[in-house]
C-alpha cells in the first residue's frame, strides 16, 4: 500500500470506518506480533499484546493527530502495552519467561535454531526488535523505518550491528560456520 | 521473503529460526471479541469534523515541509542572510541615498517600456519620493530622469530640498532653454535659500540672549517645530517626597473609547528622579482625549498626572508624578441568588493617590491589560492599585445589569463591608468586596403602531423607565438598536424601526414604563405601558399605540397677587415624566397623548403643587394656583450709606440685579441661608443672612471693599506643595464644626511654592477648606474686616478620612 492511501486509510479509520480499520489491522497485526515478541519473547503472549494493542489503538485513534504517523504511534502502543505485561500487569502464571531457552521449540527444530534464538534473545531490546522484523517478519529496511519512526540508515546500521553480536554469541557458544546447515 | 543483498549463512539461519508459523490477522475473530472498542471507534469518529480547517492542513505541509533537511538548511540559509542584511543596515546602509527600487529581470522576454510609460513610472517614483519626504531620493532621481520628469522632481525639492540640493538645482537651471521667468530649478533653488534664511533667522532667536533685553526673541513667530514639540520635565518622587531614579516614564493618550496609545519612547528618570520628555503637540486635541504622564518602577504602583485640557498651557516645568506602594482591590461578584459570576469583566477608573486632583482619573481597563475578569468562583483580584487611591469599579458581563460604583444605575448593588448603600468609593487596598449583579433575564418585543393598527415606521426614541429601584427611576434610551443613557438620547440620537417592530433584551427583572417619543423634543408620542419582568415571566409584548397629542397649556399664577410665576418647574407624569418650565408669563405648553396625567408645579418661593389633568384630543388650558410669599425689599448701600447698584446672590443659585438706587426684591422670605451682594464693580461686597433685621421694613445691605486672605498650603512633612491647582472652598462659620448654608464660594488657584492669596466677601466669619486631590486641610474660623490682609498661616493637607457609603468626596 502507497504511503497516501495508508494516510487515506487511516483518515478514514479515524473517522469510525471499521472496514478501513481492517485493512489497517490485517497490515499490521503480524509486525505488531513480532514486535510484541521482541520484548516478551513469547508468541502467545506476543499475540495477546497485539491484540490488546489494537484495542488501545481503536479507542485512541481519534485522538491521533498526524495520519502519517500511524505505524510509529502503532509501535508505541504495542510497545507500551508489551511492557506493562512485562511489569506483571498480567496475572501470576502467565509471566513471559525472562530465559530466552525456556521458549519451547517448535516440534521439528533442531540444536541450530535454538541457539541462533538464544542469541538474538540476548541481543538489546533495541537491535531484537529490528533482528526480529527483519527475518521472521521479512520486512525490507524501509518499512522497518516508516513502522518504528526513525530513518532508514539507522535501520541498516541497527541490522549491521546486531548480526556482528549474534555472530559473537554464536562463536563464543561454540558454533562455527562449519555447522551451518 | 526479501533477502539481503549478500545472504550468508547467518541470514540464513536467522530466517529460520522464526519460532512457529507466521502470525495470521484474524479480523473477524479479533472483531467479535472486541466489538465495544469499535462501537468506540466509531462514536468517536463521528465526533471529528470531515473537513479539517485550511489552517491544519497548511500546518501540517509546513511541517511536512520542514522535516526535509533541505527545507532545513534552505530556512537557515536564509535566516543567516536576513541577519547579515540587518547588521549591514544597523550599520549606516539606511542613510545611503535612496535608490529607485528594479524590478527582477524575468526569465521570460519582458515587453520593453515605452517612454511615456517610463516617464509615467518616474513620475510616481518622484509622488512617492515627496510623500515619504526623501529629499536625497529626488536629488538622486533628478540625475536620472527623463526631461519631462525633471520638472515635477524641481518642483518636489523646492518644497522639500535641503541648502545641499541648491548647487545641483542651480546647473540644471543653467541648463533651462525656456523663458527664464518659467524656470522650475531657478524657483525651486530660490525656495530653498528662502526657507534656509528664515530658519538661520530663527537659530537666532533661539539663541541665549546676549544682551539683557534682545528684541528679536520677543517679536519673533514661534518656528514650526517649536509649536509641535513642548518640552516636558518634573520629577518623579515617593510618597514621602524622596526622588525616584531609574523609573520609566512616558505620555499616553487615551480616547473617549478608552483606546490607550503611547505617544513617546519612554524616558528613565535620573539620580535626582528628573525627567524630559518631548511631546508632540501637533494634531493632538484634547476634545477627544485625555493625555497622562504615566510613571512605572518596579518597586512602586503605576503612577500617573493628567496632562492639562489645552497642549499650550503645558507648564514646561514640575510635573510632579508621585509613586506609592502598590495594593490589590479584591471581591467576589455574585448574581441575585447568590452563586458566582464567572468571567465579569472588571474595570476600574483610579483617582491618583496621594497629592494629585481627583481629575486624575486613569483607567484600568482592557486596553492597558489591567481590567481582569472574575474566576470561576466569581472573584477578582485588580493588582497594581496605587496605595490611597479612591477607585470607581465598574463590572459587566452579558446577560448581566452592569454595575458602576459611583454612578450606581440602580440594576445592581454593592454590599460594602459597612452596607446598605447605593454607590460606594472603593479604596485602594480594600478586599472582599462582593458586588451583587442582577441578572438580565427579560425581554420585551413590541411594535409601535397608528391608531388605526398600521405599523408607525417614522423615527422615534424608545424610553425605558425602570423604577423598581428604590434609588428611584433611571431613564434609558433606546436607539439604533443599542441601550443608550438619556442624556445621549438628547443628543439627537434616532431609533429607525423597521415595521414599527422593536425587541429589548438583557433587562434586569424589574418594573419598566415603555414609552415611544419624539426623537427631538423627547415629548411622549405614546401613552406609556407598564411591564414587570420577573424570573417566572421574563418576556413580555406590548403594542405602543401613538396618538394625536393635544395642547394642555399650564399656567401659574401667584394666588395672592395674580401675577404669573415664572422659572417654576412643571412636570406631567403618567408614568414617564416630561417637564417645562414657566415663563415670564407663568406659561407652558405640553403635547400630551390622550391619557390621564398628573401636573405637579415646582419652585423654591412655593409649595409644591399637583392637579389631575385628563387629555382627550382637545387643546386645555390649565390655571395653577400657588401661594407666593410677598417678596422683601432690600437696598444695596456703600460703606458710606451711599446707595449702589449690584447684584444679589441666593442659595437657590439666582441671581438679582438691583436698580441704580440699589433697590431690589428678594422674592422669599427669611429662612436663615446666607446670600452674597456685590455691588457693579465687584470690588466691594458682603455675607448676609437672611434674616438680617429688616429697617422700615427693607433690608439695608452695606457692601465693603473685600478682605484678602494668604496663607500657605504645606503636605503633612510641611513641605508646601507647589505648582498645583488648590481648590479653595468658603464657608460662613458660627464655629468650626457649625456650617451655613451660603451660595458656593471657590476658586480654583496655582498654589506657587504653596501660597496663595485670595479676596474675601465680609460680613460673616468664615472657614476656609483647601482641596487638593484627595487632600483637605482646613484654617481656623475668621471674621475678615473690609480692606484688612489675613495670614492664615499653613494650612496642612491631610489625606481625606475614607468617605462613608453612600456620601460623596469632600467638597462635593
Amino acid at each position: 500500500m502507497e504511503p497516501i492511501a495508508e494516510e487515506q486509510v487511516v483518515e478514514s479509520a479515524r473517522h469510525g470506518d471499521v472496514e478501513s480499520f481492517a485493512v489497517l489491522y490485517r497490515r499490521y497485526y503480524a509486525t505488531l506480533v513480532w514486535l510484541a515478541y521482541s520484548i516478551l519473547l513469547n508468541r502467545d503472549h506476543a499475540e495477546d499484546c497485539a491484540q490488546q494493542a489494537f484495542v488501545n489503538a481503536c479507542e485512541n485513534l481519534a485522538d491521533l493527530r498526524r495520519v502519517d504517523r500511524f505505524g510509529p504511534w502503532l509501535a508505541t502502543i504495542c510497545r507500551h502495552e508489551a511492557h506493562q505485561i512485562l511489569r506483571g500487569r498480567k496475572p501470576a502464571g502467565v509471566c513471559p519467561p525472562v530465559d530466552g531457552l525456556s521458549e519451547a521449540p517448535p516440534g521439528h527444530e533442531g540444536e541450530d535454531h535454538v541457539l541462533v534464538r538464544a542469541a538474538i534473545n540476548q541481543l538489546e531490546p533495541m537491535y531484537r526488535e529490528i533482528i526480529i522484523l527483519h527475518y521472521y517478519n521479512d520486512m525490507d529496511y524501509r518499512r522497518i523505518a516508516a513502522t518504528l519512526g526513525i530513518a532508514c540508515h539507522t535501520v541498516r546500521g541497527r541490522l549491521f550491528r546486531a548480526r556482528r553480536h549474534i555472530e559473537k554469541i554464536l562463536k563464543k557458544n561454540g558454533f562455527s560456520e562449519g555447522r551451518q546447515p | 521473503m526479501i533477502p539481503p543483498k549478500q545472504a550468508g549463512w547467518l541470514d540464513q539461519l536467522l530466517s529460520e529460526a522464526r519460532p512457529g508459523k507466521p502470525p495470521k490477522a484474524d479480523f473477524e475473530a479479533w472483531r467479535s471479541t472486541h466489538a465495544a472498542a469499535l462501537k468506540r471507534l466509531k462514536q468517536r469518529g463521528a465526533e471529528i469534523p470531515r473537513h479539517r480547517p485550511r489552517w491544519a492542513t497548511i500546518t501540517q505541509l509546513g511541517m511536512t515541509a520542514g522535516r526535509s533537511p533541505l527545507v532545513r538548511l534552505a530556512v537557515a540559509a536564509t535566516l543567516i542572510v536576513g541577519v547579515f542584511a540587518l547588521v549591514s543596515l544597523h550599520r549606516g546602509h539606511t542613510t545611503a541615498p535612496a535608490k529607485p527600487t528594479v524590478a527582477a529581470p524575468a526569465r521570460a522576454p519582458v515587453p520593453v517600456p515605452s517612454e511615456s510609460e517610463i516617464v509615467e513610472r518616474e513620475l510616481a517614483l518622484a509622488q512617492e519620493l515627496f510623500t515619504q519626504g526623501d529629499g536625497r531620493g529626488l536629488l538622486a532621481l533628478l540625475g536620472t530622469a527623463r526631461p519631462p520628469t525633471t520638472v515635477a522632481v524641481a518642483t518636489y525639492l523646492g518644497q522639500i530640498g535641503d541648502i545641499s540640493s541648491v548647487p545641483t538645482l542651480d546647473a540644471w537651471a543653467a541648463r533651462w532653454q525656456g523663458p527664464s521667468q518659467e524656470n522650475p530649478f531657478q524657483k525651486a533653488a530660490a525656495e530653498i535659500r528662502g526657507r534656509q534664511e528664515q530658519n538661520d533667522a530663527n537659530a537666532v532667536a533661539l539663541q541665549p540672549p546676549q544682551t539683557p533685553n534682545p528684541p528679536l526673541a520677543v517679536t519673533r513667530p514661534p518656528s514650526l517645530e517649536e509649536e509641535q514639540v513642548r518640552a516636558c520635565r518634573g520629577v518623579v518622587v515617593d510618597r514621602t517626597g524622596a526622588p525616584i531614579g531609574k523609573a520609566r516614564v512616558w505620555a499616553q493618550a487615551c480616547s473617549r473609547d478608552l483606546k490607550l496609545t503611547d505617544l513617546v519612547t519612554p524616558v528613565v528618570t535620573d539620580s535626582r528622579g528628573r525627567f524630559t520628555l518631548r511631546l508632540q503637540t501637533e494634531g493632538r486635541s484634547a476634545v477627544d482625549s485625555a493625555y497622562y504622564l504615566l510613571c512605572m518602577h518596579p518597586a512602586y504602583a503605576l503612577g500617573w498626572v493628567r496632562l492639562p485640557a489645552d497642549w499650550s498651557t503645558i507648564d514646561p516645568g514640575d510635573f510632579e508624578i508621585i509613586l506609592s506602594e502598590p495594593t490589590v482591590v479584591s471581591g467576589t461578584v455574585l448574581n441575585s441568588q447568590g452563586g458566582p459570576v464567572p468571567s465579569a469583566l472588571v474595570e476600574a477608573r483610579v483617582a491618583a493617590a496621594y497629592g494629585s486632583d481627583n481629575v486624575h482619573e486613569y483607567p484600568y481597563t482592557v486596553g492597558n491589560h489591567r481590567a481582569v475578569k472574575t474566576d470561576a468562583q466569581g472573584r477578582f483580584m485588580l493588582a497594581d492599585v496605587p496605595a490611597g487611591s479612591a477607585l470607581n469599579l465598574l463590572v459587566s458581563r452579558a446577560g448581566y445589569g452592569s454595575y458602576d460604583s459611583r454612578e450606581s444605575e440602580g440594576r445592581s448593588v454593592v454590599r460594602p463591608p459597612a452596607g446598605g448603600s447605593q454607590t460606594y468609593t472603593v479604596r485602594a487596598g480594600e478586599q472582599n468586596l462582593v458586588i451583587e449583579l442582577a441578572s438580565a433575564i427579560g425581554r420585551i418585543d413590541g411594535r409601535v403602531v397608528r391608531e388605526d393598527g398600521t405599523p408607525y415606521d417614522e423615527n422615534v426614541a424608545l424610553l425605558c423607565e425602570y423604577v423598581s429601584d428604590p434609588a428611584g427611576a433611571v431613564f434609558y434610551g433606546y436607539a439604533e438598536g443599542k441601550w443608550t443613557l438619556w442624556d445621549r438620547l438628547q443628543q439627537g440620537h434616532r431609533s429607525p424601526t423597521k415595521g414599527g417592530r422593536f425587541t429589548i433584551e438583557d433587562l434586569p427583572a424589574g418594573v419598566y414604563w415603555i414609552a415611544a417619543a419624539d426623537p427631538v423634543s423627547a415629548d411622549l408620542v405614546t401613552v406609556p405601558v407598564r411591564v414587570t419582568i420577573t424570573g417566572r415571566a421574563p418576556k413580555d409584548r406590548v403594542t405602543l399605540k401613538v396618538g394625536r397629542p393635544s395642547r394642555i397649556t399650564v399656567h401659574l399664577v401667584d394666588s395672592g397677587t395674580g401675577r404669573p410665576v415664572a422659572e417654576a418647574l412643571v412636570v406631567a407624569n403618567c408614568g414617564m415624566k416630561m417637564q417645562r418650565h414657566t415663563d415670564t408669563n407663568g406659561l407652558c405648553v405640553f403635547h400630551l397623548v390622550p391619557g390621564d396625567y398628573f401636573i405637579s408645579t415646582y419652585g423654591w418661593a412655593f409649595e409644591t403643587t399637583s392637579v389631575q389633568v385628563t387629555s382627550n384630543r382637545r387643546d386645555q388650558r390649565v390655571e395653577v394656583s400657588v401661594a407666593v410669599p410677598p417678596p422683601s425689599p432690600g437696598r444695596l448701600l456703600d460703606e458710606f450709606g451711599m446707595p449702589v447698584p449690584g447684584l444679589v446672590y441666593l442659595v437657590a443659585g439666582q441671581r438679582i440685579a438691583t436698580d441704580v438706587e440699589g433697590h431690589f426684591l428678594v422674592p422669599w422670605g427669611a429662612n436663615g441661608s446666607v446670600s452674597l451682594a456685590r455691588d457693579m464693580t465687584g470690588t466691594r461686597a458682603r455675607l448676609f443672612w437672611r434674616r438680617t433685621t429688616a429697617v422700615n421694613g427693607e433690608l439695608e445691605i452695606r457692601v465693603e471693599p473685600l478682605a484678602v486672605l494668604t496663607g500657605r498650603v504645606v503636605d503633612r512633612y510641611s513641605r508646601p506643595i507647589s505648582s498645583r491647582v488648590a481648590f479653595l472652598f468658603l464657608t460662613p462659620g458660627i464655629s468650626a464644626d457649625k456650617y451655613l448654608p451660603i451660595v458656593q464660594l471657590a476658586s480654583g488657584t496655582r498654589l506657587l511654592n504653596g501660597r496663595f492669596q485670595i479676596e474675601v466677601p465680609v460680613g460673616v466669619p468664615l472657614l476656609l477648606k483647601v482641596t487638593l486631590g484627595n487632600s483637605t486641610g482646613q484654617s481656623g474660623l475668621i471674621d475678615p474686616m473690609p480692606g484688612q490682609t489675613y495670614d492664615l498661616g499653613d494650612i496642612t493637607l491631610q489625606l481625606a478620612s475614607y468617605p462613608k457609603p453612600g456620601t460623596g468626596l469632600p467638597g462635593e
